[in-house]
């Protein structure tokens, strides 16, 4: 069955048993059910988002929510042991004497970090150079391949999709529309059944390319925003961790969550505090409780947490930047938010 | 995608026509259905909108007027309850309301005459109405186009609020005369109805004063149930009132009441007496309470002599104010609006809802593609693969909701083409995706034709009064000189305060636009749509046919002469021209250029340099050609409010490309590849060791057998260590440049401040084709022009570089430190170069420096600041380099070399064109 089809079906099964299939992903209805019907669809999902809003965590669900399936043992193009495809290197079509290996679902998941440094050989595979030589270069014995073939019957997962040069974007081309790679110099089309999840973080962000246009129109972009109040909550509750016998009541909970939505909405912040900044405060908060001997945290120590891991990741705008390193304005935003300033005059 | 009230206000303000509306409006207003049983008699239904709809013109109004209210029964009795309303105010309804509650009417009948009613039922169950619009029309005969009668219209006008009360609660509405508040419903026109609601809120409670005053006046005086005409009112005193005054007042309420009878006499089978709700306007109608007993006394026998059996006029009921109705302004504010948007809501609602096949939603989903194509505002439609993707994506959205309707198809839009479209880089709008899908499910749109738009404007426009005047304008034959051709763009001059708020709308519009010499002329697309106005005009009849061509000619020349320029001039003499005056800008330290010193600068030029100048710079006339010439092409641009121009970064632009041209090309480059040069330079490339996640075609062959062979291994047994792949180039990094232009008087002379503009024109051009980041600052000690770094655009670089001014003293240190400053304005690892273009002459010292330094045993303080700033700008890691302007022999050599010792940098000096060309290059 193709990936697609096999997508298809396991969120259409979880729908009709009334379980969310995107279970551990937060997100407003309207996105969650978005991005449903790009997979339903079987079309390739650019998710674009600021950092920390739960994108690679979306594309672990998907993966793991597929079925296991068999290989051919030693393959290294995860063809099907029942029709392996002619075209692979390795098993030429014929299954004989080889064994079948399962690949459980959570394995069937390929992880690309996009970075100015990835070449298209990264994705695409190349010659190794050393059997080439001992070979001859006309084994495909020779070829390793790239991620994109590793990805065949897998989610190919591309984080940050917009920081690849646009020459190593190019190589997506192919396998996007037409599911199959050619191996260069070999002149043999290697199928590669995937879907592609791709993560871009918007344009204002540092360091970022655009993804051209023959790229862009193979995606369907979905725009994922920061987390609502009570979606941050349930996130914290699921994701953080919790440190053994310190107690950490659910006031304080909001409160934590308070103070990062507050930089979210604050005109003089840049870059506001992800959703990794809640999870930090509220991980630190308890630590410096069981520092202090305390078995509950209180909310000074959620203070001192927040200063910290705020005073990391947020950055101030340009205007505000200007009164010095911008502690006095993460303690007003904190304190107001913790219902401390009316306490401290 | 949901279509809110404020879209269709969006649309009809844009195209200022209702009418775009009709369809959608029809589909939305057939929801409620008057019923037709409930009309109080036959012959005036309670008409439905549709019916308002497809009678735009007068057929309404002929079924209101018509000869239909013929058959007459007669009624017993009727009683009549009078209010006295104000002509406008959004808590009419309210008092409607309250007054209904209280007096249950069977008929509403208002002062107005039927035509006017027509036009206001068509009003009152209008788009523009329910969206809160106000509005003037003109009703006009078939066939004629002078209108019989003009009127405006307002949502919470008295009679287009009764209207809508009537048809909300069921109670039907009849004209009854002409309008009371004709005369001074004047409102003053263009002007509309916001102002005057003011007016009319004061007018109602003057109003309800003075009928409040005169209802206790009346009481009080004759409090037995004999009415008796008071002696202000009195028969004697419409005698002894003005002839034509009284025939006035005679005459209108006696109309007033011969209709109403008429209209009550008419058949009615309910056995008890009708009771009328009659609304008036006592400002206008202030006689109105007295008719009584004016027809009692048969004065109007003549007008209603046909309404045998009388009414029972003592149950007339005045009833102006009653203290217990509490006239609450907000309660039903804009009912209509209310009503509408109800209705509007439902529909919208039942609209996106409603199921479709497959098939249909193919069919929409290519509507929406086709009018994203076709959509002015985006530049790249969309793929085929994007509409496959939505209908994939629609697909997959139906199964998941387990429906398919207009909403997910228009869902499925958002998802698979928002990220598509590509807008045209001056349009920003985000909801325009929104809008088109607005546009296709609900079928109009929001952009009208962009040609009926220009005319529609137009025409707004102070009535079309503008639009003639300038339309006369462009046939007028110019004033005496020597453009008598027809080509000439007359310049239009306003004459009052009305023409200049005009022109400023105009100019707005891109209609006129002011030219060098402080008068204004038509743009091209004003003519443009001037042609298409006089286009409509002979199709409608209005001009002759021999008029038409004539006007026709000469828009056509004035379009002519505007596009087209009159000079035809080589690059090269373009390039002189502006160099030339580039010259006359800096040698006259002027702040602009204009005809005055462009003259004087060629006049000198021809007279004591001797030079020789072509014919057109010479004439008067073609010079001031030259001049408007220059300004069509962008290489001069208007300034301010005075009639200078100045040079624009075009003209840099240009003059740059001119020198480059110009320039041989360097042949050193391609010499090497030609004498097969190129293999050794591969030779001596550096190699390195072959490490993981190198590629296979980095691998340099030769290197690689060389140490095989040196190995003296088989290629078999070659290990990955053996390998050699070619060092890499290490990328450009990005630079910070800054480049410090001296703009101090001394610049001014012998073009040094032209060679400065176009070194930092060639810098800031080749330095942003490298990408790195650029910025400018040209300073003297009077004042700095600063441009922060950027990587952008070249434009706005090369206008400032093109508009700078020798003036003032040199203060290079000062310009150092502020560029310094800026270099480090934003953070960034970026090495930093500093460009000085200067003539080295420093002149001028801070005080702040000054008083820092004075203990300095050298001599020359500005120069020991500039050297003292430069080698803190050293230390913290900025490059000075220095681009030297100046002619032989004329400057402080000893002091530049200084600095470029201390900055690290390197070191021009430019003396004339040659090293300028070199320097570009």
């Amino acid at each position: 069955m193709e990936l697609r089809e096999e997508m298809r079906q396991s969120i259409l099964k979880r729908l009709k048993n009334k379980i969310d299939p995107l279970e551990g992903f937060y997100a407003s209805p309207e996105v969650k059910e978005a991005i449903l019907a790009v997979l339903i669809s079987g079309r390739h999902l650019l998710l674009e988002g600021p950092p920390g809003t739960g994108k690679t965590t979306l594309a672990k669900i998907l993966a793991s929510k597929l079925d296991a399936v068999q290989i051919v043992e030693g393959c290294r193009f995860n063809c099907d042991p029942v029709s392996p495809s002619t075209n692979c290197p390795d098993c030429h079509g014929n299954t004989q004497g080889k064994q079948a290996v399962i690949l459980s679902g959570n394995s069937r998941f390929v992880r690309v970090q996009g970075s100015p440094e990835l070449m298209p050989e990264d994705l695409l595979g190349d010659i190794d150079p050393v059997i080439a030589m001992q070979k001859g270069i006309h084994d495909p014995q020779a070829y390793t391949p790239g991620s994109i073939q590793r990805a065949h019957r897998k989610i190919l997962f591309i984080d940050e999709l917009n920081r690849i040069p646009e020459r190593t974007q190019n190589t997506l081309i192919q396998v996007l529309e037409e599911r199959t790679t050619t191996l260069a110099g070999f002149e043999i089309d290697i199928p590669v059944d995937t879907i592609v999840i791709a993560t871009q973080n918007p344009q204002e962000f540092a360091g970022v390319d655009r993804i051209s246009e023959t790229l862009g129109d193979r995606f369907e972009r979905i725009q994922i925003g920061y987390p609502s109040f009570e979606q941050e909550i349930a996130i914290l509750k699921r994701y953080a961790r919790e440190y053994k016998g310190i107690s950490l009541g659910q006031d304080l909970l909001e409160k934590v969550v308070a103070v990062s939505q507050a930089t979210r909405n604050a005109e003089e912040i840049s870059r506001p505090a992800s959703v990794r900044a809640s999870i930090a405060t509220y991980e630190q908060a308890q630590a410096i409780a069981q520092l202090e001997g305390r078995d509950c945290v209180d909310l000074q120590d959620v203070r001192k947490a927040a200063m910290i891991s705020l005073r990391s990741r947020v950055e101030l705008s340009t205007f505000s930047r200007g009164t010095g390193d911008g502690s006095l304005f993460f303690e007003r935003i904190i304190d107001e938010n913790l219902g401390l300033s009316e306490k401290n005059k | 995608m949901r279509l809110y009230i404020e879209d269709l206000q969006r649309a009809i303000a844009n195209s200022g026509d209702v009418s775009v509306f009709s369809r959608l409006y029809h589909r939305v207003t057939e929801y409620p259905q008057p019923e037709k049983s409930l009309s109080f008699y036959g012959e005036f239904p309670l008409v439905k909108p549709d019916i308002l709809l497809r009678d735009r013109d007068v057929g309404l109004a002929n079924i209101l007027y018509g000869e239909k209210t013929a058959r007459i029964h007669l009624p017993a009795s009727i009683k009549l309850k009078v209010l006295s309303m104000p002509l406008s105010g959004h808590n009419l309804m309210s008092y409607l309301k309250s007054s209904a509650e209280r007096y249950k009417p069977d008929l509403i009948a208002l002062i107005v005459d039927p035509l006017t009613m027509a036009a206001e039922i068509q009003y009152a169950f209008s788009l523009a109405c329910a969206c809160d619009f106000s509005c003037q029309a003109s009703i006009r005969e078939r066939g004629r186009r002078e209108p019989m009668v003009k009127l405006s219209f307002h949502p919470a006008g008295l009679i287009n609020q009764a209207i809508l009360f009537g048809w909300m609660n069921k109670i039907p509405v009849i004209p009854l005369g002409k309008r009371p508040a004709e005369a001074k419903l004047n409102f003053v026109h263009g002007q509309g109805f916001i102002d005057l609601n003011h007016h009319e809120t004061i007018n109602w409670e003057k109003n309800q004063r003075q009928a409040e005053n005169d209802l206790e006046n009346w009481l009080n005086q004759k409090p037995e149930n004999a009415p008796e005409i008071p002696e202000v009112i009195s028969r004697d005193l419409l005698r002894t009132a003005s002839e034509s005054q009284r025939e006035k007042l005679l005459e209108e309420s006696c109309y007033f009441f011969s209709r109403l009878m008429q209209v009550l006499t008419h058949e009615n089978e309910q056995s008890r007496s009708p009771k009328v709700l009659v609304l008036s306007d006592l400002a206008h109608f202030p006689d109105i309470k007295y008719l009584g007993h004016l027809l009692e006394e048969n004065i109007t026998d003549e007008i209603w002599r046909n309404a045998e059996p009388q009414p029972d006029y003592n149950n007339l009921i005045l009833d102006v104010k009653n203290p217990n109705y509490q006239i609450v302004d907000e309660a039903e504010s804009g009912s209509a609006c209310k009503l509408f948007a109800r209705y509007f809501s439902d529909f919208t609602e039942s609209r996106l809802n409603e199921s479709m096949t497959d098939d249909e939603a193919i069919k929409l989903t290519a509507q929406i593609t086709g009018r994203i194509r076709s959509h002015p505002a985006i530049s790249g439609g969309i793929s085929v693969r994007g509409t496959i993707a939505m209908i994939e994506v629609m697909r997959g959205l139906a199964v998941i909701r387990g429906r398919l309707n207009r909403e997910i198809v228009g869902r499925s839009a958002q998802i698979a083409l928002g990220s598509r479209l590509r807008l045209k880089s001056d349009i920003t709008d985000s909801g325009l995706l929104d809008d088109i899908l607005k546009e296709t499910i609900f079928g109009f749109t929001f952009e009208p034709d962009p040609a009926q738009m220009g005319l529609a404007t137009l025409k707004q426009l102070s009535g079309g009064n503008m639009l003639d005047r300038i339309g006369r304008m462009g046939q007028l034959p110019p004033e005496g000189n020597n453009f008598q051709k027809t080509g000439f763009n007359p310049s239009i001059v306003p004459s009052d305060e009305s023409d200049n708020k005009a022109l400023i709308q105009l100019i707005k519009m891109d209609l006129i636009k002011r030219g060098q010499d402080g008068k204004y002329r038509l743009t091209r697309k004003a003519v443009q749509s001037l042609l298409d106005e006089l286009e409509f005009e002979m199709k409608s009849g209005d001009i002759s046919a021999d008029e038409y061509h004539s006007r026709k000619t000469a828009l056509q020349n004035m379009l002519k002469s505007m596009v087209q320029p009159r000079f035809k001039m080589s690059s090269k003499e373009l390039a002189e021209t502006i160099m030339e005056l580039v010259d006359a800008h800096d040698s006259q330290w002027n702040k602009e250029i204009n005809f005055q010193s462009l003259r004087t600068y060629y006049h000198i030029k021809e007279n004591s340099e001797g030079s020789k100048l072509s014919e057109y710079k010479r004439d008067y006339h073609s010079l001031q050609k030259l001049i408007e010439d220059l300004e069509k092409r962008n290489i001069l641009a208007p300034i301010g409010p005075s009639s200078g121009l100045i040079l624009t970064g075009l003209a840099m632009d240009f003059l740059l490309k001119a020198i480059l041209i110009d320039t041989p090309v360097h042949r050193d480059a391609h010499s090497s590849l030609e004498k097969g040069q190129a293999v050794s330079y591969i030779r001596s490339i550096e190699t390195r060791r072959y490490s993981s996640g190198d590629t296979f075609r980095d691998i340099a062959i030769r290197p690689t057998l060389r140490e095989i062979a040196r190995q003296k291994r088989s290629l078999k047994n070659i290990r990955r260590s053996d390998l050699r792949v070619f060092l890499k180039q290490r990328r450009k990094t990005q630079k910070d440049i800054m480049l410090c232009i001296d703009t101090s008087g001394s610049m001014g002379f012998h073009q040094k401040l032209l060679y400065a503009r176009l070194a930092a024109a060639g810098i800031c051009k080749a330095g942003l084709r490298e990408k790195n980041r650029v910025g400018l600052i040209a300073f003297s000690d009077s004042d700095q022009i600063t441009v922060p770094l950027t990587e952008e655009n070249d434009t706005r670089f090369l206008d400032i570089v093109a508009g700078l001014q020798a003036r003032g003293n040199t203060n290079i240190g000062e310009g150092i430190k502020r560029s310094r400053q800026m270099l480090f304005e934003n953070r960034s690892r970026n090495q930093k170069h500093l460009v000085l273009i200067s003539d080295g002459q420093p002149t001028a010292i801070s005080e702040e420096a000054y008083s820092k330094l004075q203990g300095s045993p050298l001599k020359d303080l500005t120069e020991e600041y500039a050297i003292a700033e430069t080698r803190l700008a050293a230390r913290q890691g900025i490059r000075l380099s220095i681009i030297h302007i100046a002619g032989d022999g004329e400057s402080n050599e000893q002091f530049v070399k200084d600095l470029v010792r201390c900055g690290g940098g390197i070191l021009k000096r430019i003396k004339g064109p040659g090293d300028l060309k070199n320097l570009v290059n």
